[in-house]
């Protein structure tokens, strides 16, 4: 079983002096990550909201 | 311009026309997002273009940023004036333009600033960032930040009266840079001036103070020599 | 296994299938960044050369491979439209660009900051990092090239035939920026796979990560894909079952179907 590297939250946090470095960029992977997931839901959402309104207007006429 | 309040055009205050025009135009630009990308994409393939051509020597790309930052940023903008009157052109709306009540100057000005917002402040926001893939000299960024913001107003003005001449004409492509490129070089070499002024470490007040006066001399002379233009060229 | 293929050629099995495979592709993505990124960032040894800098290959390298997926994926699809006229195959070249460019940006920033502390410089004009501007330049060329053109129909014609273009060019603009490199040879090249004295454990969170980041495009290309589909298969019938039949509340993001 690998060990924890780091001694206590702090030194994980400082990574070794690197932490400007490191952060940054699992925090773009963050914004890859939503980037990747958030606008099609956000999409998904407004379309079937369309979608669905148009139909409900073509079946009421 | 009357579409967008109810009020009958004769009645409406020059400043809320002016505020109306800014704000289509932002919205036509919200639904073209290539007028804001292409430009600001040009600019940055251009730039990458010279460490593929020039080699990669640090000293020599840092001496040639200023001037390349700053002439691509001069042709990224020369190239997005297309999208000023065209589009009004061809669907009728500069007509309405020039007919409408309130003065033609303002509302071209009001025109040239949404322009300028949406494809030269994009450029100057990444021109930093680019200068510094470049190497150029962290006592030249605000140098160029600012004969920029000082820079690319006069030539989006100037390539308005480009524009303004040749918008009737369908092949105007190149024209209009044999036309107004001329007219670019007061404020590159004022422009470049500035942040080679500034790396060498000499005052660079004076000469950004001369951009000031070129973009004093163009926000007031201009919109005139562009509506004569307009004129011109609708008829 | 062709048949399933030709399956995904259907709009309608696709967005089927692609609610099917959502939740599975959720967790075991979701498993394995998570476990990737702690393994990562907490549990294998610092670099005896770069400190805990080196953990940022565990994101850079699955972007890197993320860049060149979406890309070939993408040649894929349009090889698959102009052929044998695959309408799915436009659908999902459309969805992957964006996924691709960004994963693409991922890379170049990762690359920069681990470059920051070892080279000096947050930029440096060496071969990978020029090569994947220039690959970055080509999807963002692509995506506008697809909004610009107004018919659908030509905007994906007119995609396909780019991406292909683009695919030929990829290698020879890699072997011209590699010959380039080598002429304005400036730092040492510190490429970032030098793993000289190191462990191979090293590699296990890279594993996790590469994995987890194939589901998360994966994720992406599903959902946007669906997004596509609804769009333009929106009068059809098995549309109008799907959103309204039943007063149909599937949830159509997570893939869980509420009702079945």
């Amino acid at each position: 079983m690998p060990e924890f590297q780091f001694n206590s939250l702090a030194e994980l946090l400082n990574m070794g002096g690197y932490a400007q470095y490191v952060w940054p960029v699992y925090l773009f992977f963050l914004l890859f990550f939503l980037v990747t997931v958030v606008p099609p839901a956000y999409s998904r959402r407004k379309i079937v909201k369309q979608i669905k309104a148009r139909l409900r207007r073509e079946e009421n006429q | 311009m009357n579409t967008l309040t109810n009020k009958p055009a004769s009645e409406l205050g020059l400043l809320s026309v002016m505020g109306a025009t800014i704000r289509r135009e932002m919205l036509l630009a919200f639904r073209n997002p290539g007028d804001v990308i292409n430009p600001l994409m040009f600019f940055v393939i251009a730039v990458t273009l010279f460490p593929l051509s020039v080699g990669t020597d640090e000293n020599f790309l840092s001496a040639i940023a200023p001037g390349v930052i700053w002439v691509t940023a001069l042709l990224a903008v020369m190239l997005s004036m297309d999208s000023l009157f065209r589009a009004d052109f061809e669907d009728g709306n500069l007509e309405q333009l020039l007919m409408s009540p309130q003065p033609l100057y303002f509302l071209l000005l009001a025109k040239i600033f949404s322009h300028w917002l949406v494809a030269c402040l994009p450029i100057i926001l990444l021109a930093p960032v680019l200068a510094s893939m470049l190497f150029m000299s962290p006592e030249g960024m605000l140098p160029l930040v600012l004969s920029l913001l000082l820079g690319t107003p006069v030539l989006t003005l100037l390539g308005g009266i480009g524009m303004a001449l040749t918008v009737g004409l369908s092949r105007s492509g190149l024209l209009l840079a044999v036309l107004i490129l001329p007219l670019y070089v007061p404020v590159l070499v004022f422009g470049t001036g500035v942040v080679q002024a500034a790396i060498n470490g000499t005052a660079f007040s004076g000469l950004l103070a001369l951009l000031a006066a070129l973009f004093t001399l163009a926000v007031s002379l201009s919109p005139l020599a562009i509506s004569a233009a307009l004129k011109i060229s609708i008829n | 296994m062709w048949q399933w293929l030709y399956k995904l050629g259907s709009p309608k099995w696709f967005y089927t299938i692609g609610n099917r495979v959502l939740p599975w592709l959720w967790s075991i993505t979701g498993l394995l960044l998570v476990v990737g990124i702690i393994w990562g960032l907490g549990f294998s040894p610092p670099d005896y050369q770069m400190g805990d800098n080196y953990r940022i290959i565990y994101l850079h390298v699955p972007a890197a491979g993320l860049m060149k997926g979406s890309f070939y994926m993408m040649a894929l699809c349009s090889a698959a439209l102009l052929i044998w006229k695959i309408k799915m195959a436009d659908i999902v070249a459309k969805a992957v660009a964006p996924i691709g460019a960004m994963a693409t940006l991922l890379m170049l920033v990762s690359g920069s900051l681990w470059g920051i502390p070892t080279w000096g410089t947050w930029w440096i004009w060496d071969a990978r990092l020029t090569s994947s501007l220039l690959q970055f330049f080509i999807f963002v060329g692509i995506i506008a090239l697809r909004s610009a053109i107004e018919s659908r129909d030509s905007a994906a014609k007119a995609c396909a035939v780019l991406t292909l273009v683009g695919l030929v060019n990829i290698p020879i603009i890699e072997y011209s920026v590699e010959w380039w490199n080598t002429l304005h040879q400036g730092a040492s090249d510190l490429s970032l796979r030098d793993s000289s004295a190191n462990p191979p454990e090293i590699w296990i969170p890279a594993f996790f990560t590469g994995f987890g980041f194939i589901g998360l495009f994966f994720i992406g290309l599903i959902l946007r894909s669906q997004n596509e589909i609804l769009l333009r298969e929106r009068r059809s019938q098995w549309v109008k079952d799907l959103l309204l039949g039943d007063n149909a509340k599937a949830d159509t993001v997570s893939g869980i179907d509420t009702n079945a």
